[in-house]
């Protein structure tokens, strides 16, 4: 009498619980892990985005801007500006990608300018990433702004870098500057050769 | 009668088998064993590879031109230039274009990269987890520079602890300018701290 009860039980329980991933999973619960990333729901949003609507030769990307209540370590500060160079480059967008101070970028007429405003920033740990997968996330977010060369707002976003599973610190920076490039060739038509 | 051979090879396929996995489990074993040894025998390795007074202890991140990310060289000062080089990529900057040094402090995984990786998803029971617990100290040097167009660089290198400060030192006394001044070697381990 009381095995068949547990039984009854034991099956309510195992029912519950699949409806309750069934429910999750339609609902996107799982939005922010990983499985996140092969959603349709994803993919359908992407296939809606219009066209990238301008364009222009070339780019000139300054040094991220980082508020003094915010402390941000030196090499991630390069390391993002850096990444973000080597990932726009790779967008192949702009003819030509100057770097924050070049002089050259002054005689272009079409110029736009992306500047980066750093907004939050958590150092995580490897190993504790690494052990418990769930802690030690290293964050870093930054809103981006592309200008013209009249210095009207053509583009703003706020992005977010992270490393959440395996890698060091600063592949944080490297997301960040992936995720930069997608804000750019979002935007922007490819480059006439 | 071709039922009854099929049942009898059947029957040898399976005790194959169970034999198979019988003998897998200590190869696996050996597998493991010799994953770990070839791990801690890498860095060993790499700095027997060529002979001189230097060695490739240092890992690039980023910003050295032609040089891909991860990868490792000898950080030193010839002549009027800081050059990153080993074997045969080899890249400079000029130290009167240095504008900034910085180092700071990080820590790294021991079983780290594809190797890393490969050993602790060998640990059973999820025990690779243990391993992420191995940590090394680490030293980050941040070198940021002008190019002759005006244009900002910078370049982040990988040292073992103690060793950023040690370039940067070598670095400031050929000329590069660093805002923070680098720490005094009897000072080793206090952290720079900005103005």
């Amino acid at each position: 009498m009381r095995s068949s009860t547990g039984n009854r039980y034991s099956r309510i329980l195992i029912r519950a619980a699949l409806g309750v991933c069934a429910t999750a999973l339609a609902g996107g619960a799982f939005a922010g892990s990983a499985f996140a990333q092969a959603a349709p729901a994803e993919k359908t949003e992407s296939a809606k985005k219009a066209p990238p609507q301008f364009s222009a030769s070339a780019i000139l990307i300054e040094r991220t801007n980082t508020p003094e209540n915010l402390a941000i370590p030196d090499d991630f500060r390069v390391a993002t500006f850096e990444y973000v160079i080597q990932q726009v480059n790779g967008t192949h967008c702009f003819k030509t990608v100057y770097r924050s101070g070049d002089h050259r970028a002054k005689d272009v007429a079409d110029l736009v300018t992306l500047r980066m405003e750093a907004q939050a920033f958590q150092k995580g740990s490897e190993a504790v990433r690494g052990a418990t997968t769930v802690k030690g996330w290293t964050t870093l977010k930054v809103n981006v702004v592309i200008t013209d060369a009249s210095g009207k707002t053509l583009v703003e976003k706020e992005v977010q870098g992270r490393v959440r599973f395996m890698g060091e610190n600063l592949n944080a920076t490297y997301d960040l500057g992936k995720k930069v490039a997608d804000v750019v060739k979002d935007n922007f038509k490819p480059a006439t050769p | 009668m071709n039922n009854r051979k099929a049942q009898v090879y059947a029957r040898r396929f399976l005790a194959g088998g169970e034999a198979r996995r019988r003998r897998i489990r200590p190869a696996r074993l050996l597998v493991f064993a010799a994953a770990i040894l070839a791990a801690g025998a890498v860095p060993a390795a790499a700095q027997k590879v060529e002979t001189g007074a230097v060695e490739p202890t240092v890992e690039h991140v980023i910003g050295m031109k032609g040089v891909k990310h991860g990868y490792k060289g000898a950080l030193t000062v010839q002549g009027d230039k800081m050059v990153f080089a080993w074997e045969k990529v080899k890249s400079s900057v000029p130290i009167a274009q240095i504008t900034d040094i910085f180092t700071g402090a990080d820590t790294q995984q021991v079983f780290r990269g594809t190797a890393g990786t490969v050993i602790k998803a060998g640990v059973p029971f999820e025990g690779g987890r243990v391993l992420s617990l191995f940590t090394q100290a680490t030293e980050m040097l941040t070198v940021e520079w002008t190019d002759e167009n005006g244009a900002f660089h910078g370049a982040i290198f990988i040292f073992s602890k103690g060793k950023a400060s040690e370039a940067k030192r070598d670095l400031v006394a050929a000329g590069a300018h660093a805002s923070i001044p680098p720490a005094e070697p009897a000072a080793k381990g206090k952290e720079e701290k900005k103005p």
